[in-house]
């Protein structure tokens, strides 16, 4: 009897896993450039460099920051999540929606909203004639990067708190404990799942941040590395971003050592609805806190943007090259955004691909480069990209600005690389429906393995494709640093003109530019709503 | 001779894993004939599932040969995909088109005929299954009992030669299932489908099938019809895995056996140290006496119909059905004996492999 060697249940295909690997070396390669760069210099140099006392004021400055905004979004989150969830408030919902919709206020468009408001020439001096506090520094970049973040806790906080067995609750009374001891003791313990995933997404947000603490003046690693790439200390620079790169894993490795052993929370049935506090007075008190909140992290912003659109046709010297201008930077920020968003869409499917349909543990380190890629500080990630094309154009003796490096590709990719998880969820939630009994299903039916994609495989991942699209295409719209740092020179997009003539506080020029983008980012915070509701 | 409608020899199949290998058929042979609902039996991962995906063509073989109507599936140079095999698979997870309504999932195999007579099987099929006002439906909009109805429909309506289940049931509730199960059996036997029933549920197998195979460890244990099966177990595996048994050690001498409850009666001769099966129905329970096995009632089992007790004698317990009059309670003494000749059994009972669940 003829035997034949052992055979696995299916191999995964070939171009499943080339995609797959390009993309985790896309992802690692321009992070090792950053290295590769970074020891180019002399030791002497070297060690010039690395032991300065300014670079223990950045990291101080860097991780005071990331905690105090932390600390302050998930107070103010944690807050209004209980009351949109637990209280007896009157319009929950309400409430609830405005306090998430800050999120569609890019943080450095934020901090570009306080500096117009506060000080000599800000709004509030404008109209009421009182100056005003003049927002800078670390109270500046708090603010900004409080308010923009406190609505990401505020989604984890309420899933978090949805998902609780109010029954626990009623245990613990009946055991003798008080309503804040059960606060205390049984509820926050329960939240830690939940305010962990935030506090992951704060912390990264906040160590990656590089507009507002431009704009505030701040100084962290972001801020450093932008001062020193634009004056060409590129070495020096390589090595902050190594330092961001290390601070950014030792995050991912604090999280993931915290949150291991922590069991996933959730209700086995469904538990009986969880009743709602009596508020008594305090109703009052709580509607002030939400309306002081939205007036600061929604209301304020809004209106100081549309304040000063409104002014500018009267107060604007040539509104007509305004007009083109801000046309010719909405195509711009088109052009790089569609493209990439398509890449991602097509880089990410055979990441989820593999990941759910061949698990192994080579298609669980791809999936992490794409998270990894996430996590990683723009400006650290662009960095190395820069490096990369630079080495990549010298290697190839392509003439400089004809080669990668300052070419609209680079962008592109960079953007779909940066962007490749937010691809991945949609395409991967709707993995999870499509079984592979579904594509067994339709070649038993007799269709081959093209008909069956094209029937089966497509059209049920169809959803999250367009998910994937849309989710990549709106974030790219308002992203900032890594344009800053890759775009063609004389290239254009909405994000970095707002940018830039808010820093040389040219609010009334920067206003539509803030419009426009919030508007994109609105749809964005749409989508992921809707998305939270269906599952994709 | 007539061939056979599925005809299994000798299939062979393993998995790496991790460098642990896997055995998932073992020489499996069997034959299914025209019209015939075979049930493959046995705990999870036995292989019964790996030999269902091989006759669908979802998996390969390492070896041995599967044939339909006398055409062969596989051999050393060919393989037939599963899209030209013909053959209809319903499975375990129903695995409905979730973008497609139910109409369109049953139309989805009928790629062969044109548009309106394809519609109009569809219908019929819908119709037949009794989901004839829910064309227009998308599957989540369905009970499980009706997407149930709409996977057997689909795998049904291209007129397959043969049909495969694979534990179609084991997603339905306990009520539910044996509805359903009852009114899938009628439709096959209507349409004088052959079919292969996967199942772990041994009630599911004897109802549901004309006959049954046992399967454990990758390999055929015993095949025959359901009765057959049940009262002549060929092993204790399939003794204990066919309902309840009383497994004994006893000393044969031909058709009789010493054992503790005295001299037994076999349905068949063997010598020396052998290993006997008693249903717990074939056995008795009596007020104590002298010449029958004397013990203490140690649990007593009120089921309705009947009544089931477990009874300490000799350190060892033995597990009777009784009737519902029977009315010794715990710790009583009584006696037991047998009523029906003792099933001699192969002793498999130290190859057990912890089930897989």
């Amino acid at each position: 009897m003829p035997t034949r060697p052992v055979r696995r249940r299916m191999r995964r295909p070939w171009y499943l896993f080339f995609a797959a690997i390009s993309v985790a070396i896309g992802v690692a390669m321009p992070l090792c450039y950053l290295l590769v760069r970074g020891f180019d210099a002399q030791a002497s140099e070297l060690s010039a460099m690395l032991l300065r006392w300014r670079n223990v004021h950045l990291l101080i400055n860097t991780v005071t920051l990331a905690a105090a905004v932390l600390a302050v979004s998930s107070t103010l989150a944690f807050i209004v999540a209980w009351l949109t969830t637990r209280s007896d408030l009157p319009c929950r919902q309400f409430w609830l929606v405005l306090c998430v919709l800050p999120l569609a206020i890019p943080p450095y468009l934020m901090a570009y909203a306080y500096k117009g408001i506060g000080g000599n020439v800000g709004t509030m001096a404008l109209l009421t004639g009182w100056p005003g506090p003049h927002f800078s520094g670390f109270v500046g970049a708090l603010l900004a990067l409080s308010l923009y973040n406190m609505p990401l806790m505020l989604l984890n906080f309420r899933v978090g708190i949805m998902r609780l067995d109010p029954t626990l609750e009623d245990v613990a009374r009946s055991l003798g404990r008080s309503r804040r001891n059960v606060l205390w003791h049984v509820i926050l313990p329960q939240l830690k799942p939940a305010f962990l995933a935030g506090a992951l997404l704060v912390t990264l947000n906040v160590i990656g941040d590089f507009g507002v603490v431009s704009l505030m003046r701040y100084e962290t690693f972001s801020y450093a590395l932008f001062q020193l790439y634009e004056v060409g200390e590129r070495v020096y620079a390589a090595w902050i971003a190594v330092a961001l790169l290390g601070l950014t894993v030792i995050v991912l490795i604090i999280d993931a050592w915290v949150l291991h052993g922590l069991t996933l929370q959730g209700r086995a049935q469904r538990a009986p609805k969880p009743r709602k506090h009596d508020m008594g007075v305090w109703r009052y008190v709580a509607m002030l806190f939400l309306i002081v909140l939205i007036l600061a992290a929604l209301l304020a912003p809004l209106s100081t943007f549309i304040y000063w659109a409104i002014q500018q046709p009267t107060m604007v010297a040539d509104a007509a090259y305004h007009r083109r201008e801000l046309f010719e930077a909405l195509r711009g920020s088109l052009i790089a955004s569609v493209p990439a968003a398509l890449l991602a869409a097509g880089l990410a499917t055979p990441v989820a691909f593999l990941s759910r349909r061949y698990p192994s543990a080579f298609s669980r380190s791809t999936e992490r480069m794409a998270y990894l890629g996430y996590a990683t500080p723009c400006l650290a990630f662009a960095l190395g990209l820069t490096f990369f094309a630079l080495r990549f154009d010298e290697a190839f003796g392509i003439p400089i600005n004809s080669g990668l490096y300052q070419s609209l590709g680079l962008l592109v990719y960079a953007y779909s690389l940066h962007y490749l998880a937010e691809a991945v969820g949609p395409i991967r939630a709707t993995l999870f429906v499509a079984t592979p009994r579904l594509e067994e299903a339709s070649r038993s039916l007799g269709c081959g393995p093209l008909r069956t994609f094209m029937r089966v495989t497509f059209p049920v991942l169809r959803s999250g494709l367009a998910v994937s699209v849309a989710l990549v295409f709106l974030s790219a719209m308002k992203e900032l640093p890594l344009t800053i740092l890759l775009a063609p020179i004389g290239f254009s997009t909405l994000a970095i003109n707002a940018f830039n003539y808010a820093q040389e506080a040219m609010f009334i020029e920067a206003a539509p530019y803030a419009l426009a983008i919030v508007a994109f980012s609105a749809m964005l915070v749409g989508l992921v709503l809707w998305r939270g509701e269906k599952n994709i | 001779m007539t061939i056979p409608k599925l005809h299994i020899q000798n299939l062979n199949k393993r998995f790496g894993n991790n460098g642990e290998t896997v055995i998932a058929a073992d020489s499996v042979t069997f034959d299914v004939s025209e019209g015939e609902v075979l049930a493959l039996l046995g705990p999870s991962g036995c292989g019964k599932t790996t030999t269902l995906r091989m006759i669908a063509g979802f998996e390969q073989p390492d070896s041995g040969t599967i044939a339909v109507d006398g055409n062969l599936f596989n051999d050393d140079k060919n393989f037939i995909r599963p899209e030209k095999r013909d053959i209809g698979v319903v499975f375990q997870d129903l695995a409905l088109f979730p973008h497609l309504d139910v109409i369109g999932n049953v139309m989805f195999g009928l790629r062969h005929l044109d548009r309106s007579s394809a519609h109009k099987r569809a219908m019929e099929m819908i119709q037949m299954v009794g989901l004839g006002d829910l064309p227009h439906r998308k599957p989540e909009e369905l009970s499980g009992g009706q997407q149930q109805r709409v996977a057997v429909a689909r795998a049904m309506a291209p007129a397959p030669r043969l049909i495969l289940l694979d534990e179609p049931f084991s997603g339905l509730d306990a009520s539910l299932r044996q509805s359903t199960r009852q009114d899938i059996r009628e439709l096959l036997q209507q349409r004088g489908m052959t079919a292969v029933l996967v199942t772990h549920d041994q009630e599911e197998a004897l109802t549901f099938a004309d006959r049954i195979t046992v399967m454990r460890d990758g390999r055929l244990i015993q095949a025959g019809y359901p009765d057959e099966v049940y009262f002549q177990p060929r092993t204790a595996f399939v003794a204990t895995f066919l309902g309840q048994t009383n497994l004994l050690d006893v000393q044969a001498n031909g058709k009789t056996a010493q054992s503790a409850l005295g001299p037994l009666p076999l349905n068949e001769s063997a010598q020396g140290s052998t290993v006997v099966s008693i249903r717990p129905e074939h056995l008795e329970i009596g007020p104590p006496h002298a010449d029958r096995l004397q013990g203490t009632v140690i649990a007593r089992e009120f089921k309705g119909h009947d009544l089931s007790y477990t009874v300490l004698a000799d350190g060892t317990t033995y597990r009777i059905h009784t009737h519902f009059r029977c009315t010794y309670r715990e710790n009583d003494a009584v006696s037991i004996h047998a009523t029906e000749p003792a099933v001699v059994v192969a002793d498999d009972r130290a190859d057990t492999v912890p089930a897989r669940q």
